[in-house]
């Protein structure tokens, strides 16, 4: 009999739930590192060097090199254990038990005699009251005392548990071209409006244009050996700049042209000056007699 | 007397019963009940051959005012038995029992009507 109670009285309390709840604080940043691998994926790149009136693109193969760099933090984690209810429980299982305890310890004071204004289908008197008080003390104390010890148990476990842990995270990534290889092959210069140019052969890994040809190619991208070559956007801007400058600069300079258009059609010439400024940039580039011819334009025009 | 030990104590909580009653209180109880209301006691009058003095006559007519009687026939289990049709509205005597119900116990036990009627079995 006592083996039940006890069995009744663990699952009563070892069944009260707990509400938990849990929230992460990151802490501070205990280490960095860096790691390297590439990803032997070999593409075909192109700079582009300038000396007028050649513009020269040397070819080269490299592989993908992805640079990540990692920090390892320390982060807790916090469990809020608690039950809104515990306190209620304790409090009204305690008021039960109380009154149960009271019941059984005043039975005694209750009348032994049986309840003989009442006699059962059986042929039994009534109880008396004090087997009645018995039974309600007893019923109170079964209900009220795991109650109490649930609530107990409940408020005991409250509290805050924190948990300390590392944990790393990718702060970035950045990928390279790295290994480069010079590699020779056939150049084809794709994607223009016009007919598309003849391919062309590299010669130890580069090819040379010359400013006339340029003018006459009609192309938007490169290929070697039929796989799309990659420009960084410094090369492609230099290589842009050459072919416009290859435009601007086979003209001769003519002072009242400039003069002309610099009446008719201000804002386009200020537009020319500004390519031809940026044709200064290009080593060797005869760019400045029509810089200074163009100023002269527009300086004349604004007096 | 015995305890009934067997419902202690959780049927206390609601129901608990004390010991057996004597043959002679569960006898004045049935005589309590036939005669306690009029609704019940005209019902039966004419049944038991009943006088002005119900309970007394009937008391003396069964002799269970004697706190030593003793059923012997009909038995305490059979009395017990046709008695359950008085206890409809309650164990209490407080709550006496309907005239039809006060018929059905004389017509369903002929044997207690009888008893109650003084004749011999």
């Amino acid at each position: 009999m006592k083996r039940l109670w006890a069995a009744v009285l663990m699952m009563a309390v070892g069944c009260a739930p707990l509400d938990v709840e849990r929230r992460t604080e990151r802490g501070p940043l205990l280490r960095t590192w860096s790691q390297e691998k590439a990803l032997n994926e070999r593409i075909p790149f192109a700079t582009t060097q300038v000396q007028w009136p050649r513009l020269t693109l040397a070819f080269s193969s490299s592989d993908i090199c992805r640079t990540e760099q990692h920090g390892e933090y320390a982060e807790d984690i916090i469990s809020m254990h608690g039950n809104t209810g515990a306190a209620a429980e304790v409090s009204s299982g305690g008021v039960l038990a109380v009154l149960g305890g009271t019941l059984l310890v005043g039975r005694s004071l209750f009348s032994d005699t049986p309840n003989r204004s009442a006699i059962d289908e059986q042929g039994r008197y009534g109880a008396s009251s004090r087997d009645v008080a018995t039974g309600w003390g007893l019923g109170l104390l079964i209900v009220g005392v795991p109650a109490v010890v649930a609530g107990i148990v409940q408020v005991s476990r409250s509290g805050e548990t924190r948990e300390t842990r590392k944990r790393a995270e990718l702060l970035s990534l950045r990928e390279v071209p790295c290994e480069p290889k010079r590699v020779d092959g056939v150049v084809e210069l794709a994607g223009g409006p016009g007919p598309q140019p003849p391919p062309r052969l590299t010669l130890n890994g580069a090819l040379v244009l010359t400013a006339d040809e340029i003018q006459r190619l009609s192309f938007s991208g490169l290929a070697l050996d039929g796989t799309p070559v990659t420009l960084e956007e410094e090369d492609l801007d230099r290589l842009e700049t050459f072919r416009t400058c290859a435009t601007l600069l086979a003209t001769p300079v003519d002072p009242q042209a400039l003069a002309g258009e610099a009446r008719s059609r201000p804002d386009r010439l200020r537009m020319k000056r500004e390519l031809a400024r940026g044709c200064t940039t290009l080593p060797g580039a005869p760019a400045q007699p029509l810089l200074e011819a163009i100023e002269g334009a527009l300086g004349s025009t604004a007096l | 007397m015995r305890r009934p030990l067997h419902c202690w104590p959780l049927v206390c909580l609601i129901a608990c019963s004390g010991p057996d009653a004597p043959d002679a209180a569960v006898c004045r109880d049935v005589v309590v009940r036939l005669c306690q209301s009029a609704a019940a006691y005209s019902c039966v009058a004419v049944q038991l051959d009943l006088g002005l003095s119900c309970e007394a006559t009937l008391l003396q007519r069964t002799g269970c005012e004697d706190d030593a009687f003793a059923f012997t026939a009909p038995t305490r289990e059979r009395v017990l038995e046709c008695r359950e049709v008085l206890l409809s509205r309650g164990m209490s005597t407080d709550h006496p029992p309907a005239c039809a119900d006060a018929t059905r116990f004389l017509t369903g036990c002929p044997d207690v009507a009888g008893f109650f009627r003084g004749s011999q079995p």
